[in-house]
């Protein structure tokens, strides 16, 4: 069974005039034991989806989904209290800046000990050990003499590990990550992505990863989500997507990243034009604007996402019936 | 590894991150030690009045009325401080008096920081319709003169210490509202509000364990200057009659019975009005020195 399953979300904020359409119509689902990277750049709606499965949106914004189910249970249908219980619970959250992340005022040891006493309705003795248990099983030294410490005494990779002890604190069963190594430096990003990995294998958590960077996707998931403007542009296994991209947008992520095997090679590839504004309404495909292979019939009507081989899915006309069918599509 | 002290969150306040910051700063900060040693020095005068006063401070003797304390022509160490128009021991009624306009000044306090700060970060927290009312609240509030309001609620209740510190209560938490709200207003958008939420706290729970410590050292400073506030408006108050009750001392009553001597005998007022002095500025000592250790940036 899919630990979560999000049918057609869709995320609406009201900004000023107008209204920022943050996440257009996305399917996601995750199985147990699987991780599921979700791709983009800045802007694109990784986050947003996120908070909205944890009902963590800003106040003013609008979710709507058909379907947003964690282990069969409909989220939208919960009130308040019935959310909170599954907040920490059941999904854990790790974010990108372990210092913000931590309240400044109070010990490591509290902060995780309070989340399982919330849940679990624990004793202060028995939320310490599990706390010292976890701190040991995400690799800390001495997890002791750690509890006692605080957020601004511990480096950043101890941090971020402290993090993950503590999104687990109450044996979540699925673990959202926003660009959790973002904010280390490249060897203590291995560290916690082997950590994240091996303790995913251990306890058959299911794993949403938002990031921007293909190396960390290559090292971690098992399926992948292209999103753009909002919306999934490409979806399938990591293996496939990797070795075949179909939509244009996804080709030029990988056209960007460094190639080490031939540094003579000159500039790094860049996309170029800018992320068109999810303030006004998008017609046709939101990547014609900046993508290479673009025609007339992509400004004609929005493209929806077309099975392609081995269960990859794209959002591009082209992907579907193949670059063949260019000059029927031209003249249609 | 020695940490620097710099490093650390404005707001860290655990006991060892106080005493760490104590030690090392009370040497370059005066006015924290300065403050602090006299308002300690006030406070067991305070307490322990009954020990140190010489005299009752209700004992009446019309023999020797307005003697003239030691340190002028006439005066005696009988009465250090002489004696006042019925002949009560003036240095008795200091000290006894101090009892009150501490435990005015406290409990004050820690009333009105209760209202302000639980406004405050209701409203910072909650915003939009929440902050409203909390803003329309504070603006009624201040535009209500004290002491025509009290002069009303003391005429219509009758004078009692109690009813003195509510009142107070009722008047002095703006200070703890405005600060604390717009504190909330920063804080509810850190990223450690929505980890907390992530963990599934609820919004209550939120505002006392996450924010809260957060608010604890401007709050503290805000504490100290509001303290003397009250005192003044205590001594304000027992002055126009609507404070203390006679028999019992409190600074601005000793002023106020004292004002018919004041050409007189002067040092009558003059001794009150300096301990009134002197203990406001010891508390706004304390509450600049505090400002520095606490509210760094």
């Amino acid at each position: 069974m899919a630990i979560l399953e999000i049918e057609n979300l869709d995320v609406r904020i009201p900004v000023g005039a107008g209204v920022l359409h943050a996440v257009r119509n996305i399917s996601l689902q995750v199985e147990a034991g699987q991780t599921l990277c979700i791709v983009g750049e800045s802007g694109c709606g990784k986050s947003m989806s996120l908070l909205a499965i944890m009902g963590l949106l800003p106040r003013t914004a609008q979710r709507q989904a058909s379907a947003l189910r964690f282990q069969g249970t409909e989220l939208s249908c919960l009130n308040a209290r019935q959310m909170e219980d599954i907040r920490g619970r059941g999904i854990g959250m790790i974010f990108q800046d372990p210092l913000t992340a931590f309240n400044p005022t109070m010990s490591i040891g509290s902060q995780l000990e309070e989340v399982h006493m919330r849940h679990m309705g624990a004793g202060r003795t028995v939320a310490r050990e599990k706390a010292i248990s976890l701190l040991r099983q995400v690799g800390i030294t001495s997890p002791e003499s750690r509890l006692a410490q605080y957020p601004h005494e511990l480096s950043g990779g101890l941090r971020q590990r402290v993090m993950i002890a503590m999104a687990l604190m109450c044996d979540p069963v699925l673990l959202l990550a926003d660009e959790p190594t973002t904010a280390l430096d490249v060897t203590i990003q291995a560290q916690v992505l082997r950590l994240l990995k091996g303790l995913q294998q251990k306890l058959s958590i299911a794993i949403v990863f938002v990031t921007h960077d293909l190396g960390v996707v290559a090292a971690v998931a098992d399926r992948i989500a292209v999103m753009y403007a909002g919306e999934v542009v490409e979806t399938g296994s990591v293996r496939d997507v990797f070795r075949a991209p179909q939509h244009p947008y996804t080709q030029a992520l990988f056209g960007c990243v460094p190639d080490i095997a031939n540094v003579t090679a000159g500039r790094l590839g860049t996309i170029p034009g800018r992320v068109p504004s999810l303030v006004t309404p998008i017609q046709g495909c939101a990547f014609r604007e900046r993508c290479a292979k673009a025609m007339e019939a992509c400004a004609m009507a929005a493209v929806s996402l077309k099975p392609h081989a081995d269960g990859v899915f794209s959002r591009c006309l082209l992907s579907a019936e193949g670059i063949n069918t260019d000059e029927e599509l031209t003249h249609a | 590894m020695t940490k620097p002290i710099s490093a650390t969150p404005s707001a860290v306040l655990s006991r060892t991150a106080v005493l760490a910051l104590l030690t090392r700063w009370c040497p370059h900060n005066w006015r924290l030690g300065l403050g602090s040693s006299i308002l300690l020095l006030i406070l067991l005068c305070a307490i322990f009045a009954p020990w140190l006063a010489p005299h009752s401070p209700y004992d009446q003797s019309l023999t020797d009325r307005l003697l003239r304390p030691m340190f002028m022509e006439g005066g005696s160490w009988a009465h250090p401080l002489g004696t006042d128009h019925l002949g009560r021991d003036y240095l008795s009624r200091l000290l006894y008096g101090a009892r009150f306009s501490l435990l005015v000044g406290f409990g004050t306090i820690v009333l009105s920081a209760f209202i302000g700060i639980g406004m405050g970060v209701a409203a910072g927290y909650f915003a939009g319709k929440v902050d409203l009312i909390v803003m329309f609240i504070l603006t009624v509030r201040l535009s209500l003169p004290i002491m025509l309001a009290t002069l009303a609620i003391v005429g219509l209740l009758g004078n009692s210490l109690p009813l003195m510190m509510l009142v107070l209560a009722c008047f002095l938490w703006d200070h703890f509202l405005v600060v604390a709200r717009s504190l909330t207003l920063r804080l509810r958008e850190a990223e450690f509000v929505l980890a907390a939420k992530a963990s599934g706290y609820s919004d209550l729970r939120i505002m006392i364990s996450e924010i809260l410590p957060n608010l604890v050292g401007p709050l503290v400073v805000v504490a100290t200057l509001e303290m003397g506030h009250a005192i003044l408006l205590e001594a304000a108050f027992s002055f126009l009659g609507l404070g203390i009750r006679p028999p019992d001392a409190s600074w601005g009553l000793m002023i106020a019975e004292a004002k018919d001597f004041v050409f007189f005998e002067p040092w009558l007022v003059n001794i009150p009005g300096l301990a009134i002095f002197i203990l406001i500025t010891a508390i706004t000592l304390l509450g600049a020195g505090l400002q520095r250790l606490l509210v760094k940036d």
